[in-house]
């Protein structure tokens, strides 16, 4: 294990350092961060940009363990004709937390989730979408995605492409950029947070920033309204406690509700609303089906920007798809819903004579594409983040969660097949093989997209965090995390959780 | 799907050897969805179980347009939506020249797409007026048959039964 330096006049002390049973420097610090991933380095960067002596905390080490990923063992459970993975295999537990596994589609949430909406009872984000312009533009260099333009006309023009459909009132062309290590292509897997922005911890000055690896929390320490520090367990079992003037809980959804409901337990207020926990979300990942794309379209044509990759003029990678249009959303009383193609190489019966019949109709012959789609989740109240009754290796309670889905999501979802297969049709895509016929459709949520548990809202009856991700029961503890959603969208939450902890290190910045 | 084609979407189908000549063609293969209007070149023989002929010359001037190997598929439509030809000759009974057949026949899909007026061919779903073009075309030696079980509301002659083929 490195050890820290403890000669400050020759050696300045590192600012990565793995707890042990040597004491950190006893330094307080403006803000104490609990969560080095994705929110967690964002907000130690920009907070330290801004002159803030910076505390972050991370329970796992600089790579993985075994040891450590055990502790985000949980129970799952999900509804009959679902699937779910396992708490530890959705989520990694060190330095860049689940970066390190994601895929990088990047896209900003939906408009008209900053607005109420029926078709989800009324919840909406209560800030304007307008309040995450800057924020979304500063995560778009933090999430590697190229400038920040996701208009899919703009892009499709710069990159000499078709636009996936054109002129439709149920579906508009989308963009979804990817987080590009690289920078210049070609793209290779997307930015792992914690390898990528090590140095620049690192290179911090010592008595700015302090990175503790391997520190397990334990408990908040509290005065009254204010949380003074925070108590972690090291691996050898020593216990140390960071002060700051304030604190950011910047873990993963579960994480993050599973340390607030065990706050709540010593301080009931933390769930005045009733809601902390209630209401996790996912985002609906589902295989509607297989298309026949005529071969031109998709070599060429209107398919080839859905179907592959494209580079944008500086290079960036990124990728079309369509989405259901506001108007087609309020009108079947659907969700946002976007879809995406991918070639296939299905063994589908009859294909040869389908494709006879279209090459007589004088198209160039087909190809399948597998049609897949992207449902935004109803929120619903009894899918729940819990505490078990058994605790982990370090004495935290284990979370429970209790996956459940609105059975209208599951109707919502054969409407919207009926609509993109027929305006892919209308769009030059030939026959649709429903994935219901096929047997084939499944329902889960592979992208362990966790959403919701601790909603921001700024009354405290119906929220738990405020407008500026305050925990309402606090005047000094913030919540950096994608359990603040009021509503998911179909967007990938990451580009949005980075752009909220951008917004909430502008916010420590003045309230400084 | 228009409640009409839903309503005949309960017609029996099975598959029997053909109960007439050689010289009859696909169209002569009956459902119980069209009505008994026919004309003399185009109508089968009823069989004595009572099954209908259902007018396919309209598809006369499509018929050199698809290839062999589409008969399987064809073969299927006809199996699964035979009703879908009603449909294909009320869109397709015009003046066509084989120059105009692939922009007819686009502007009848499409139109179709716009009102979801689709079936379920072999487990793919295309365009109703398609699937009925292709079913009228099934090939003389297919070894198929279509039930008649009319209903009172299949038997009544429509329009378009009525308007038959325009050649």
């Amino acid at each position: 294990m490195r050890r820290p330096l403890t000669c400050p006049a020759l050696w300045p002390r590192p600012v990565i350092i793995e707890l042990s049973s040597e004491p950190p420097p006893a330094t307080a610090f403006d803000v104490v961060v609990v969560g080095a991933g994705v929110a967690g380095i964002i907000l130690a960067m920009e907070l330290l940009e801004s002159g803030r002596r910076v505390c972050l905390l991370e329970g796992g080490q600089a790579s993985y363990t075994e040891q450590s990923q055990a502790r985000y063992r949980g129970e799952v459970s999900y509804p009959e004709g679902f699937s779910y993975p396992a708490l530890h295999e959705t989520r990694l537990r060190y330095l860049g937390g689940s970066s390190n596994h994601w895929t990088g589609w990047c896209r900003p949430l939906e408009a008209n989730c900053f607005a109420p909406r029926e078709v989800v009872g009324g919840a909406a984000w209560p800030i304007p979408r307008g309040d995450l312009d800057e924020a979304y533009a500063r995560a778009n260099e933090w999430c590697s995605l190229g400038r920040p333009e996701f208009d899919a006309e703009t892009l499709a023009a710069a990159a000499g492409v078709v636009l996936p459909v054109t002129g439709s009132d149920a579906l508009d062309p989308i963009t979804w950029r990817f987080s590009d290590p690289s920078g210049d292509g070609p793209w290779r897997g997307a930015v792992r947070f914690g390898e990528r922005y090590r140095r620049n911890l690192a290179d911090a000055a010592a008595d700015e920033l302090l990175v503790a690896l391997g520190a397990n929390f334990a408990e908040f320490v509290r005065e009254g309204r204010r949380v003074t520090g925070v108590a972690v367990v090291a691996e050898d079992g020593t216990e140390h406690t960071f002060r700051g003037d304030r604190t950011v809980l910047a873990c993963g959804t579960i994480e993050s509700v599973r340390l607030l409901r065990l706050l709540a337990a010593a301080v009931p207020d933390v769930d005045r609303s009733g809601r902390l926990g209630s209401g996790f979300m996912e985002h609906l990942h589902v295989d509607l089906g297989i298309v026949m794309a005529d071969a031109a379209d998709v070599e060429a044509g209107a398919f080839a920007s859905m179907t592959t990759q494209q580079r944008d003029e500086d290079g960036s990678p990124f990728r079309l798809g369509v989405a259901l249009t506001e108007s087609a959303q309020e009108r079947l009383s659907l969700t946002n819903v976007s879809f995406l193609l991918r070639e296939d190489t299905a063994d589908l019966p009859l294909v040869d004579s389908v494709d006879s019949v279209w090459r007589s109709l004088g198209r160039s012959g087909l190809l399948p594409l597998r049609l897949s789609a992207r449902m935004e989740q109803r929120p619903v109240a009894d899918s729940a983040i819990t505490l078990d009754t058994v605790d982990d290796d370090v004495r935290l309670r284990r979370p429970r969660l209790a996956w459940r889905v609105d059975p209208r999501d599951v109707e919502a979802l054969t409407t919207a097949t009926a609509l993109v297969a027929r305006e892919l049709a209308l769009q030059g895509v030939a026959p649709f093989r429903d994935a219901t016929v096929l047997g084939t459709r499944v329902i889960n949520a592979a992208g362990g997209h966790h959403m919701g548990g601790a909603v921001m809202d700024p009354d405290p009856e119906l929220g738990v965090v405020d407008v500026d991700l305050r925990v309402h029961a606090f005047d000094n503890l913030y919540l950096a995390s994608a359990a603040v959603f009021p509503v998911g969208g179909a967007a990938p939450p990451t580009l949005t959780l980075a752009a909220l902890a951008v917004r909430l290190a502008d916010a420590l910045e003045v309230a400084a | 799907m228009n409640d009409r084609y839903r309503r005949h979407a309960a017609v029996r189908i099975s598959r029997r050897s053909l109960l007439w000549g050689a010289g009859a063609t696909t169209a002569a293969l009956v459902s119980g969805c069209g009505g008994p209007v026919t004309p003399p070149a185009t109508a089968a023989r009823p069989s004595a179980s009572g099954t209908r002929s259902i007018a396919t010359a309209f598809a006369d001037p499509w018929r050199g347009m698809f290839e062999p190997a589409a008969q399987p598929f064809a073969r299927r439509a006809l199996l699964d939506a035979p009703q879908s030809v009603d449909h294909a000759r009320e869109r397709l009974s015009v003046e066509v020249t084989t120059s105009q057949r692939r922009a007819v026949l686009s502007i009848a899909c499409t139109a179709d797409l716009l009102r979801d007026d689709v079936v379920v061919v072999g487990g793919w779903t295309v365009p109703t007026t398609l699937a009925g073009l292709l079913a009228a075309l099934v090939e003389p030696d297919a070894d198929l048959v279509v039930d008649a079980a009319p209903t009172a509301s299949a038997a009544a002659p429509t329009d378009a039964d009525r308007g038959d083929v325009l050649r």
